[in-house]
């Protein structure tokens, strides 16, 4: 009854609310647009590249890692990064950009958004990494590098502390 | 006449008379440990105290601390901060089983060390699989993860509408106003009819005197929170009151290696924690029992 009632102007009207409602609940929805500012605990002072590299131009091509470097695994990117992934040549306490500046290692975590963006907005948005400290005020979390070491990222297995005494097996019934 | 052997004895026993009386007069003097025992025992509840009698308390749980366990602590009594409704999210696909969260907390708790209590146990399940007829609290694998193996971290989960709570006899526990489930340890008669109630096993019982080695006693300390227990009555998590009430984070998430834990307040839209409700798949432990815990579980998303 009701449907023959709505005459043709009727619903196109409904149309039109139809294409308002759809559109306005496709837009994206700003969840953190707002993002609260943070201070970065954690991340690498300096590095020793340039007391070498700051007359000597490090080579572009891959190689085995040889005396000056014993030490230094390079594990990134399960080992097909070179040192210029993210390093830059001439500068080697600067580290690249996506848009292809220099970065301070203070905002290393730029230079980590280059390939895992992902990751870094969710750590920017205090779902990946860790807030230290404090729950409300200031907030500051843990630089990328304050858990994953940059030459060698992966993240290795730990060994897992006691488990608890199991009531059966405990001394005490012994 | 009287002999001398009854005579001896009757000086002897005036003598212990007086010794006795004398003891406890100089140890039921304020502060004393007979008086303290006293009034503890006619203390009321949390929730009734005066300032002044919640003072007393504070003072006499200092001096016992002190007593018996050698350690100066401090007691407060902070009250819910306004405005803040606490919860927690973990990452289920960070955790790995570790355990760093477990003792951390014992630590920070001052929970018993020679005791299977433990306020956070960590379940190993098979991957895929939410057979918790299966989950293996035991486990001790040289190295974690196990493949084929995930982990759920289990505490309290500050139930909404908490069964305990409901359970307890004598309302020795209750829900704060920042969302927090506590117990008053002197009020409490050590029934453990809210152990039974729990779905999630997040209650322990004391049935030792906590043995807290010297000098690892966590000396900031809160009434309803990690202050020494007696023996007889129950604990839980209380998201580290202690911590929390004072802007800082729990112990658990500090202690965690890989990150899995985020904490916050529920209230402030602009939280980490209200973030990833708002974005992540959040699942709540045995929600279908309709306890409605405030402690999210999450999964990265894929």
């Amino acid at each position: 009854m009701l449907l023959h009632r709505t005459g043709k102007g009727g619903r196109w009207r409904n149309g039109i609310a139809l294409l308002l409602f759809l559109s306005l609940a496709a837009l994206p929805r700003p969840l953190w647009s707002e993002e609260s500012p943070f201070t970065v605990r954690g991340t690498v002072a300096k590095s020793q590249c340039r007391s070498c590299h700051g007359w000597r131009t490090p080579l572009a091509e891959q190689r085995p890692l040889g005396a000056p470097h014993a030490g230094l695994l390079l594990q990134h990117g399960k080992a097909a990064l070179w040192c210029l992934a993210c390093h830059i040549p001439e500068q080697p306490e600067l580290l690249r950009s996506s848009h292809g500046g220099g970065l301070p290692f203070s905002a290393a975590h730029e230079s980590c958004a280059v390939c895992h963006g992902r990751t870094v907005a969710s750590w920017r948005a205090g779902v990946h990494g860790k807030r230290l400290l404090r729950w409300s005020g200031e907030r500051v979390i843990q630089a990328c590098s304050g858990c994953h070491t940059a030459h060698a990222p992966a993240v290795l297995p730990l060994t897992p502390l006691p488990p608890p005494r199991h009531p059966d097996r405990s001394a005490d019934h012994g | 006449m009287v002999d001398r052997p009854r005579r001896k004895f009757l000086r002897q026993l005036g003598g212990a008379a007086l010794g006795v009386g004398g003891f406890l007069a100089a140890s039921s003097a304020p502060g004393g440990q007979v008086a303290d025992v006293l009034q503890e025992m006619l203390q009321k509840h949390y929730l009734r105290m005066s300032p002044e009698e919640l003072q007393e308390s504070l003072a006499r749980i200092e001096r016992a601390a002190l007593r018996e366990h050698g350690a100066a602590i401090l007691c407060s009594h902070a009250p819910p901060l306004p405005g803040v409704s606490f919860g927690m999210a973990l990452n289920l696909s960070r955790c790995v089983g570790a355990r760093d969260c477990v003792r951390a907390c014992v630590q920070e708790n001052n929970c018993g060390r020679h005791d299977t209590l433990e306020n956070i146990r960590v379940l190993s399940l098979p991957r895929g699989s939410w057979a918790l007829a299966e989950a293996d609290p035991y486990y001790n694998p040289p190295q974690v993860p196990e493949a084929g193996r995930w982990y759920l971290p289990v505490q309290c989960q500050q139930c909404d509408d908490p069964p305990c709570v409901q359970n307890c006899p004598v309302r020795a526990t209750w829900k704060e106003p920042d969302g927090v489930v506590v117990i008053d340890y002197d009020w409490c008669i050590g029934c453990r009819a809210c152990a039974v109630a729990c779905p999630y096993g997040a209650r322990h019982f004391n049935w030792q005197k906590p043995a807290i080695p010297h000098g690892e006693m966590t000396t900031e300390t809160h009434y309803l929170g990690n202050r020494p227990r007696p023996m007889g009555v129950m604990e839980k998590c209380t998201f580290c009151i202690q911590r929390t009430r004072n802007g800082l984070q729990p112990a658990c998430l500090e202690a965690c290696r890989t990150g899995a834990r985020i904490f916050g307040n529920l209230l402030d839209p602009a939280s980490e924690i209200r973030h990833i409700l708002a974005t992540r798949p959040i699942y709540r432990f045995k929600e279908d029992l309709g306890s409605k815990p405030r402690f999210f579980y999450f999964v990265d998303a894929a």
